[in-house]
């Protein structure tokens, strides 16, 4: 077992095993030992191989034998969303189309923290290709909270977020698409931040909605999301969105300073369909940050409720598009069904009920006749978004919310209405569709102890300063951020 | 009723690059099946296109030869539809916003005189792989190593009125981008594909008559034939009232006719739009214009030049911008030295014909030469010099083409240079003199011309090695002056 | 959406559903369509359409060839693998 300051900080953890206080194949198996205890109840895991991790671990250990102490995460296990490529390791998406499929290369972000010496731990759940707000979608089974296993983890990371929450991993890579890194972060009490948009290459990971689609670190607290940022952000050359330093590191570790600082507060988040002891803990953040020296400056942004239409007509169009080449021929399964038409449809009959919904929703949008009527004024209603942000941004320096309506809900409460659940992604869909960074921090917890989450929007290329008052205003706010010890409520 | 046909083409063409639109796989033709493909271009989970900087350049040098208008400032679409030969169940190509439009082509016509054709528009996009159909089985086989190769699709308008406007069309075009470095243009190793698009109409119409689309022309010679094909069986079909209707067709070689082609059932719905992996691309004025000032000089250029400053004639100028490997050989064998009119005589003369006979065809491929430039020069100024009769510096100049090997070198190998030394050629002219007596005593007697006789009888004992002018000299020396 | 309308684009997407699912199918896209005429509220005349976050520009790689390397040849990854190629059910030309 690893001493709690290390089992609750990834930083501190690199930092032993790099002095040589502690190894990383014991990191390793305190990880391990975790998931074997706990992971039966909550399922962050999908693919787990504790043969190769050790393998890995031991080989970072005789790197370090050898006097090599480089890399940012020397020996630090970091599980991964299962919809990121690594070579050699299953990547299925939690979707049947991409059962035992094993991809022939690294995403970037992999191949990033391996050379930082990072052990990839495994392959988190998922709602299927990312698409659902719960990861009731997996088609390997949902996820659960580990603060309460009755309730989702939220998603699409549910399996991330409940893997570091749970304390399985130290950090975790989940994907953000409408609020899939920051939803789940704020459901399960940690942090999650999505970068803006070209920060981290896409390079690898499994397209949802490839306009909107970003990598994000989570960790226990801003300190470790920062340290997983950094290695992760950077320009490749493989990915066309991808923006040259576009991430300030060590602008980021600069504690950021609440005096004097302009925090947008919208009057759109605060409205009755927000949940009274998430709006309570928004405010006591608010109050922390004007002690502090801050200014809260009032906002309309009256186009929120516009955003998740747009979001949902984006998304379901590109998706529509980038799932065709689940078709059967090159990889994956193949379901034969006599003819080449038979071949699809059988085998795109893998696909669960709602990636079936969103690529006909998609394939609708685009079609003739229907393109100017919801793509197009999606696209349009996008770019008045964009400059709905921009405007806010002449006045304040970032703007603060709540990250979701509701604490975790119940397993099953919302899976029969898309609608429903689609509500949950309102105050995260709108940072994507403009591009910019959000982040997401826990500021409390509802009566019955349920985690509650912050929301921090920053303009494009802000990643730094909201990670600097995030880590201001995680102090204000002194939570335990330790992970659980074991997982509640079963 | 006298109807005229209306024909359109569609050219796609593969940019001459040396990877892929957007990725980095080999882009050549040929290589063992599936041997060139990449997560990319299999369309791996995960994986994302980076355009190549190439093929834009190509692109727009194409754009450029066909004097179009360019954007500078362009977008990707993607074009949706199933098929297994295309990986990512989209096709990335270009739809509303080409990246360049109305540019036009001047042809020259059969009758003499020329016509200009309308280009639409000219855009950029990946190939597909290729699926074979073996024989007999209920099965095809698809090969990727196609998949993401560039190409550009060339739309014309429907400006031309004839099977035979359409091939000088095609001919030309395939001639103006050969020579602006876009594409090889090889019809056989399919980097040129062609769709006709064609309608007939009662002559003096306005109105287009319903158009059918003919995809699968293999040949330059079959696009005729294709289309000769389709004009007889549309105005057979409005000759018996019979309804044209708007489909695409296939090309039989075989039969030299035209079949209908199964239709897919969505190919009018292909749901463009925007690729959201790839942002907008700024072309940028600058790269316009910088690529118009380098845009490589067009054969039509090239034969006004050649005739007004050097002088070749018409035949000679368009032998010479045929291909742009001889005009490009042709130029460096004047800028090493030879007079244009020389350089035009030997090339075409010679190495033509050379590279005629040993392919067998006439699509010579003067990139293939074993000689240089400076090599046909050195040769040419031995002939000058006098080391060569003309007649051994064509042998020589054949032993070169074939062997590689340099004009001194092989003229000694064939043993053909000129006998220069007045020493060895004196007992040779003493003997003639002596043994043609007659010939002899006609030239003392004042007939001139019997020293050419004598010349000829010379070279005959020098097996043509000897120097004609030297002996001349000699013959002079000894017999002085006709009737003297 | 009907029923029919929804045959046609499940068609178009390659997706083979049973009567029963194309009649949920229907309903839930009626649904969600209605709830996204919402959007109809925001004007937008003379906006541009913003396929991607302002301002973003794709860059030009150079035109190197570089093989990709792997242990497996790719063709290996498809259940329809014979020898080098891709085996399909027939193509009908
Ligand atoms: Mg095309
Ligand atoms: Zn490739």
């Amino acid at each position: 077992m690893l001493p709690p300051e290390l089992s609750r900080s990834a930083t501190a953890l690199a930092a032993a095993i790099r002095s040589g206080h502690v190894r990383a194949r014991d990191a390793a198996d305190h990880f391990l030992a975790r998931i074997a205890r706990h992971d039966g109840a909550v399922h962050a895991f999908l693919h787990l191989d504790p043969v190769q991790v050790r393998a890995d671990a031991d080989a970072i250990d005789a790197r370090i034998a050898r006097g090599d102490r480089t890399g940012a995460l020397l020996g630090v296990p970091v599980a991964i969303k299962d919809n990121l490529c690594t070579r050699g390791l299953p990547t299925t998406c939690a979707s049947q189309i991409l059962v035992g499929y094993t991809p022939p290369y690294d995403a970037h972000v992999i191949e990033r923290i391996k050379a930082a010496g990072g052990v990839i731990l495994g392959k988190t759940n998922l709602d299927e290709f990312a698409m659902g707000a719960s990861t009731e979608n997996s088609s390997f089974g949902a996820s659960r909270n580990p603060h309460d296993l009755k309730r989702v983890p939220g998603g699409s990371s549910g399996g991330s977020a409940a893997a570091v929450a749970a304390g399985f991993a130290p950090l975790a890579l989940g994907s953000d698409t409408g609020g899939s890194v920051r939803q789940p972060a704020a459901l399960c009490g940690i942090v999650g931040h999505r970068p803006t948009y070209g920060a981290v290459s896409r390079y690898g990971l499994i397209a949802f909605a490839s306009s909107l689609d970003q990598v994000g670190p989570m960790a226990l607290n801003v300190e470790d999301c920062t340290l997983l940022m950094d290695v992760i952000a950077g320009h490749d050359e493989r990915d066309s969105t991808s923006r040259a330093g576009a991430f300030d590191g060590v602008g980021a570790r600069r504690d950021g300073a609440l005096t004097g600082l302009r925090i947008g507060v919208p009057a759109e988040y605060h409205s009755d369909g927000v949940d009274a002891e998430v709006r309570a803990a928004v405010q006591r953040v608010e109050q922390l940050a004007v002690a502090a020296g801050a200014r809260l400056v009032p906002l309309a942004l009256p186009l929120t409720e516009y955003a998740i239409p747009t979001y949902y007509l984006v998304v379901t169009s590109e998706a529509s598009s980038n799932l065709a080449r689940f078709d059967g021929v090159r990889y994956g399964p193949r379901d034969e069904a006599g003819d080449l038409a038979g071949m699809y449809g059988a085998t795109r009959r893998r696909f669960g009920d709602e990636v079936k919904r969103r690529i006909m929703l998609g394939t609708y949008a685009l079609s003739s006749g229907y393109y100017d009527a919801y793509y197009k004024k999606a696209l349009q209603v996008r770019q008045r978004i964009g400059e709905e942000f921009a405007k806010a941004f002449e006045q304040c320096d970032l703007v603060l919310g709540p990250t979701t309506p509701t604490p975790a809900f119940p397993l099953g409460e919302k899976s029969d209405d898309p609608v429903q659940m689609y509500l949950c992604d309102v105050f995260t869909a709108p940072a994507p569709l403009a591009g910019l960074p959000a982040l997401s921090i826990p500021c409390g917890r509802s009566k019955s102890g349920l985690p509650i989450g912050v929301q921090l929007q920053g303009p494009s290329g802000a990643d730094a300063r909201l990670l600097a008052v995030a880590r201001a205003l995680e102090r204000a706010l002194a939570l335990d951020l330790s992970p659980l010890e074991s997982p509640r409520g079963a | 009723m006298e109807l005229e046909p209306v024909i359109g083409l569609e050219v796609h063409c593969q940019l001459a690059t040396r990877s892929k639109l957007f990725c980095r796989c080999v882009a050549d033709f040929g290589g063992t099946p599936n041997s060139r493909i990449c997560p990319v271009c299999t369309a791996q989970p995960g994986a994302l296109p980076v355009l190549n900087e190439q093929a834009l350049a190509l692109a727009l040098n194409a754009g450029l030869a066909l004097h179009c208008t360019i954007r500078d400032q362009i977008k990707f679409d993607r074009k949706n539809y199933y098929y297994p030969d295309l990986p990512k169940g989209y096709q990335i190509s270009q739809f509303d916003e080409p990246l360049c439009e109305w540019g036009e082509l001047e042809f020259e016509l059969e009758k003499g005189g020329t016509k200009v054709a309308k280009i639409r528009r000219i855009h950029m996009e990946e190939d597909a792989g290729k699926a074979l159909h073996p024989d007999g089985a209920n099965v095809s086989l698809v090969d990727l190593n196609r998949a993401g190769v560039p190409l550009v699709e060339i739309v014309g308008m429907p400006d031309l009125c004839s099977p035979a406007e359409a091939s000088a069309y095609l001919q030309t075009l395939r001639r103006t981008l050969r020579f602006a470095g876009v594409s090889e243009c090889d019809m056989e190793k399919g980097s040129l594909r062609c769709d006709a698009n064609i309608s007939v109409r009662p002559k003096g119409q306005e109105k287009l008559g319903t158009k059918v689309e003919v995809k699968n022309i293999n040949s330059f010679k079959n696009v005729e034939r294709a289309l000769m094909f389709e004009i007889a069986r549309q105005s057979e079909m409005v000759a018996r009232g019979e309804p044209i209707v708007q489909e695409t067709r296939s090309f039989r070689d075989t039969e030299g006719s035209t079949i209908a082609m199964r239709k897919k059932e969505d190919a009018h719905d292909y749901r463009y739009f925007p690729d959201p992996d790839l942002p907008l691309f700024d072309v940028g004025r600058n790269r316009i214009e910088q690529a118009r000032a380098a845009l490589p000089e067009g054969f039509v250029a090239k034969r006004r030049r050649y005739q007004a400053s050097w002088g070749l004639t018409d035949y000679d100028t368009r032998v010479l911008t045929e291909e742009p490997a001889t005009a490009l050989f042709f130029e460096s064998v004047v800028a090493a030295g030879l007079s244009p009119k020389s350089a035009a005589n030997w090339i075409q003369g010679e190495v033509l014909a050379f590279l005629g006979e040993t392919k067998g065809s006439t699509k010579s491929d003067i990139s293939e030469l074993k000689i240089t430039a400076t090599e046909l020069h050195a040769l040419v100024q031995m002939e000058e010099r006098g080391e060569l009769s003309h007649q051994a510096a064509k042998k020589v100049l054949r032993r070169m083409l074939e062997t590689g090997v340099d004009a001194q070198n092989s003229a000694v190998a064939l043993d053909l240079l000129q006998i220069r030394d007045s020493g060895a050629l004196a007992a040779t002219i003493d003997e003639v003199i002596s043994t043609e007596t007659k010939v002899v005593a006609d030239y003392r007697g004042g007939k001139e011309t019997a020293l050419n006789a004598l010349l000829g009888r010379a070279m005959r004992a020098t097996k043509g090695k000897g120097d004609p002018n030297l002996i001349r000299e000699l013959l002079l020396q000894k017999l002085g002056k006709p009737g003297s | 959406m009907d029923v029919r309308e929804a045959q046609k684009i499940a068609g178009l997407s390659r997706l083979s559903l049973t009567e029963a699912e194309l009649t949920r199918m229907a309903g839930q896209l009626t649904a969600i369509l209605g709830y996204f005429q919402k959007l109809s509220e925001v004007p937008t005349d003379g906006v541009a359409p913003a396929s991607h976050p302002a301002d973003m520009r794709s860059p030009l790689r150079p035109d190197v060839a570089a093989p990709f390397v792997t242990k497996d040849p790719l063709v290996q990854l498809s259940r329809g693998a014979e020898g080098e190629l891709y085996r399909v059910p027939r193509v009908l030309e």
